[in-house]
């Protein structure tokens, strides 16, 4: 009865916003950077993306946000074909790119010239979290630093209300305070009804933020799990406290090494985000097997 | 809701692009001002006021062009910067709305205001040199059937579509890219001309630059052939259509933009 009930409960509060179907692109055809990607993502999640340098990361959110057309496959969000870019399809969609240029107004004058394209536009939360990261609305965006434009974007960005929200390396240009001030902000910004993607390459970025994490490596989706399910199967620890029969990965450090092994015993771990991606990315498949 | 058109959702698009460019436009009208002022106080004062209607109009056509596709080609300039594309084809409007306020401004806002720049600094210039002459001079009526200058309207509307056409096809470079083409394709149809006239004709074609009178060697003799009026139509009509097609052409290359 208990577990009906949850799976019901589930199926109501978490719906698949985001399909990717066989979808294959490449800026050139015969050089690909994605090819035959399948991929579900839930509203009440916060993913997080994970990739090296040039593996595609950035391109994969503009396929989402339609603003490349794959070569191959389709890609929808909420039922509607990205590349369409249809209003009903934008409104509900807001994409903080890795590098911008603002216009030159203030936050203010942003607010009152963009904010209408957005129906679940939230004023008073964009000048709560404005004031939390201590940035003048009344200030012509042009005289901002990096750090204080990408905050303003990201407050406009959860303001916005939509149902997606994809950020592009959003902790680039932020000092150490603003991160963890974005970490909570981000966090308490959730709802059963939003779907946020973060992509980044600084892993550490993530931690305490993300509840699910993607990475993307050799041109697929190798890794789409939850924090709490990795935690549940795989061990994060030093060699000492290690599962000794089950070792996948060992990392070494200053101190010892750093191992992932098989979580026999269902051990409460915190997810080494950073271990986990270089395990990855250094191809040692039994991890990623261990997960499947 | 209409995906294709909303009149509100047009406005604030509109209500935002201008918010968000009028400093540029402003300062570019400026210019605009500023190099009529040179230009044409240069002719009057050079001439000692003997400003006529022809220099008018010569000025007033090449202004036109010169300035009307520069800006043009600019127009789309958001969407070939990395920086700022991503914010121009998210943001919540069909590319409709975009292509419509792009193209209101570019051509019928651009138009109205180099006519009344025009006509301010022609009228300024005219009357000062007036103001002690024997002989006045009148100002230019560029909508007059005299000259014929209405007709750079036409040819503007198709440099228009081109440089429109242009300014979302390149990602960069958008005037000089634009220009180059027209250029290259000028000179090849320059060159074909003559030989689609001797594949007609079978003679030997001693004039044949396009859009003009036809001249043969026909037993040693020249011999022209000149345009009918019904010609003028057909090549107008032709110019019409092929801007409107231009200006189609560029609203479905705005739909398959990426960044």
């Amino acid at each position: 009865m208990y577990c009906t009930t949850y799976v019901l409960q589930y199926y109501f509060t978490h719906n698949t916003m985001i399909e990717l179907t066989n979808l294959s692109f490449g800026y050139r055809k015969k050089a690909l950077l994605f090819w035959n990607l399948n991929l579900n993502l839930e509203t009440g999640h916060i993913y997080g993306l994970l990739g090296k340098n040039g593996a595609g990361k950035s391109t994969l959110l503009k396929n989402i946000a339609g603003l490349v057309f794959p070569t191959e496959g389709t890609c929808k969000v909420n039922g509607l074909n990205a590349a369409k870019r249809l209003p009903s399809f934008l409104q509900e969609l807001f994409f903080i790119p890795e590098e911008m240029e603002l216009p030159s107004l203030s936050a203010n004058g942003f607010v009152r010239r963009t904010s209408h394209f957005y129906p679940k536009f939230d004023h008073a939360q964009f000048y709560k979290v404005l004031a939390e990261f201590d940035v003048s609305p009344d200030v012509n965006l042009n005289q901002l630093s990096f750090g204080q434009q990408k905050k303003v974007m990201i407050t406009f960005g959860l303001a916005t209300n939509t149902s997606l929200l994809i950020m592009d390396e959003p902790t680039n240009g932020l000092d150490i305070p603003s991160k963890v001030q974005f970490r909570r902000i981000m966090a308490s910004s959730l709802t059963d009804e939003r779907c946020m993607i973060i992509s980044t390459h600084q892993v550490r970025d993530l931690d305490s933020l993300i509840d699910t994490l993607l990475v993307l490596h050799r041109k697929e989706i190798v890794l789409n799990k939850s924090l709490d399910d990795i935690g549940d199967r795989l061990l994060f620890s030093n060699s000492s406290n290690a599962n000794k029969e089950g070792i996948l990965y060992k990392a070494q450090n200053s101190i010892g090494n750093n191992t992932i092994s098989i979580n026999n015993q269902q051990q409460n771990n915190k997810v080494d985000m950073e271990l986990l991606f270089n395990a990855i990315i250094d191809d040692h498949t039994a991890v990623i097997e261990s997960l499947k | 809701m209409n995906e294709t058109f909303n009149l509100t959702r047009f406005l604030n698009l509109f209500k935002k692009h201008t918010a968000e460019q009028y400093k540029t436009y402003l300062i570019s009208t400026g210019v605009l001002i500023g190099v009529l002022i040179l230009i044409l106080g240069f002719i009057s004062y050079s001439t000692k006021g003997h400003m006529g209607a022809v220099v008018q109009a010569a000025m007033f056509v090449n202004f036109l062009f010169f300035s009307g596709t520069i800006f043009t080609s600019l127009i789309f300039t958001d969407l070939g910067d990395r920086k700022k594309s991503i914010s121009t084809l998210a943001l919540p409007a069909s590319h409709f709305e975009k292509y419509l306020v792009a193209w209101i401004y570019s051509y019928v806002i651009f138009q109205l205001v180099f006519l009344g720049c025009f006509y301010a600094i022609d009228y300024l210039i005219i009357t000062i040199s007036n103001a002690n002459a024997q002989e006045k001079m009148e100002l230019i009526n560029v909508f007059s059937s005299d000259r014929k200058v209405w007709v750079s309207f036409l040819v503007f509307a198709i440099l228009h579509s081109i440089c429109f056409f242009g300014a979302v096809f390149f990602q960069k470079l958008h005037f000089i890219k634009t220009v180059f083409c027209f250029l290259v394709f000028i000179t090849v149809l320059c060159l074909l001309n003559p030989v689609l006239l001797h594949s007609i004709f079978q003679e030997e074609v001693n004039d044949g630059i396009p859009f003009n009178m036809v001249g043969l060697i026909i037993n040693k003799e020249n011999i022209y052939i000149e345009p009918t009026k019904t010609s003028y139509i057909i090549a107008a009509t032709i110019a019409i259509l092929i801007s409107v097609i231009l200006w189609i052409s560029t609203y479905f290359r705005l739909k398959e933009k990426e960044v």
